[in-house]
């Protein structure tokens, strides 16, 4: 056989073989995520990949995006109270801490506008992201997605101008953080914009494209991994039936036997952990705070991106401890200027919001100085509810 | 004997189009499960004791 056919053949056959062992393992771990597939996973865990994301959507669960207050330990928190009787919506929590608006954004690239509009969608919003110029690059750095960025920057329904957004804010918080360099690069060309950096672009793009396509395989191997490890004997959700009232009453019981030792009705065993020893020199810590961070631009993004899937957002504008943050300085009117400017940008974009301003000097509404608590969650929970369950 | 003839039978499997193939195919699944275990998503899993 001539040398080059000889070749040739070697290429077609070799691609050829990798199709078939690709396209196989994809379906094998499609099966298998199929067959392993619990709804646990959306509860459990508090950071989800794409893949859990959109299985959520395709069952109809609410999407609860947020940061640390998910985590909170309180028996109020979303995951034990959907499904229930009134909102028979199950629930996928998603966001640690540091996840914010940006990466949130990001989040939501991988929908398309078909799935968008089946999205229902909550986003927990802190006062504490919209502290000093500009968000922590080593918190952005550490809960950066590239699949997440990559399936944004691929997403033809997000506008390119908040494509290009992305890319200065990711190219600016990233400068200071290691690795990642082919989304860096990414993100400089995509914002230039000049002749060059089109070509270049271009040139890149199939480079971009397979990795985004492994990134993907990735995402669905670890579901998959992850399955594995779930217990399947755990118990599948299960709608529960509510009173508000006596909850509530039950809350606040809670709350009453946890927060005795401090005037500022934050949990006793967090108090003495990180506050007891400081609290003199955190008395006006704070004057200086002005919330006037960079988040603020980073959350009107987040809701142009809504905007542009066409998601309808519920705002939960989450308020503070008032009596702590009197304390440490932050007036009550520039922490109301913040809650209303949140409110105020989601209804300007048509969305509703939950403002909970009226709520920070609640006695037991927040576990702590800043997270949701007792009584909170259990009121988002009502509120969640009643939303979600007119749709 | 036997020897060189199974020598032979192996060279000409080796030089095989069908041979190359395959062992391209082993190479870039090896490397392709070397990026699945690597965990390049970013997304992490975190794990609550609800």
């Amino acid at each position: 056989m001539d040398k080059k056919l000889r070749n040739a053949w070697i290429v077609i056959g070799t691609c050829f073989g990798l199709g078939i062992a690709v396209f196989g393992l994809n379906r094998y771990l499609n099966y298998e995520i199929e067959r392993m597939y619990t709804g646990i996973v959306e509860r459990q865990y508090t950071n989800q990949n794409e893949y859990v994301l959109k299985k959520s959507v395709e069952e109809g669960n609410l999407l609860l995006l947020g940061s640390s207050e998910l985590s909170s330990p309180v028996e109020q928190n979303p995951v034990r109270m959907f499904p229930n009787s009134e909102c028979t919506s199950g629930i996928t929590i998603d966001g640690v801490a540091h996840v914010q608006s940006l990466l949130h954004s990001m989040n939501l690239g991988s929908f398309n506008k078909n799935e968008a509009s089946e999205v229902q969608l909550a986003l927990v919003v802190s006062l504490q992201w919209f502290y000093g110029e500009d968000i922590s690059s080593d918190g952005f750095g550490g809960n950066f997605s590239r699949l997440q960025f990559w399936s944004a920057l691929f997403n033809q329904e997000i506008s390119n101008s908040n494509k290009k957004y992305l890319c200065e804010r990711t190219l600016k918080l990233l400068s200071s953080v290691e690795g990642l360099e082919d989304v860096k690069v990414f993100a400089k060309l995509y914002g230039r914009g000049d002749v060059v950096s089109k070509v270049v672009f271009s040139m890149l793009k199939p480079f971009y494209s397979v990795n985004y396509q492994l990134l993907k395989l990735t995402d669905k191997y670890q579901t998959y991994n992850r399955l594995k490890t779930i217990d399947s004997q755990q118990l599948e959700k299960q709608i529960i039936n509510i009173n508000w009232e006596q909850e509530m009453k039950r809350a606040e019981k809670k709350g009453e036997q946890l927060c005795t030792n401090n005037e500022f009705y934050v949990e006793d065993e967090y108090y003495d952990t990180y506050l007891k020893d400081r609290i003199q020199e955190l008395e006006r810590s704070s004057a200086e705070e002005k919330l006037i961070s960079a988040e603020k631009q980073d959350f009107i993004c987040f809701l142009s991106i809504c905007k542009d899937l066409g998601i309808r957002p519920y705002i939960v504008m989450m308020n503070t401890n008032g009596y702590y943050y009197d304390y440490i300085g932050i007036d009550k009117d520039t922490r109301n200027d913040l809650y209303n400017w949140v409110e105020g940008q989601a209804e300007s974009y048509g969305f509703d919001c939950l403002n909970l301003s009226e709520k920070e000097y609640e006695p037991y509404f927040m576990r702590d100085v800043m997270h949701l608590g007792w009584k909170g969650w259990l009121y988002v929970d009502q509120k969640l509810t009643e939303y979600f369950s007119e749709d | 004997m036997w020897i060189r003839n199974l020598q032979s039978i192996f060279l000409k499997i080796k030089e095989s189009v069908l041979f190359r193939c395959i062992w391209y195919v082993i190479l870039f699944l090896v490397f392709l499960w070397g990026v699945l275990e690597n965990d390049e998503t970013g997304v992490t899993f975190v794990y609550n004791n609800f």
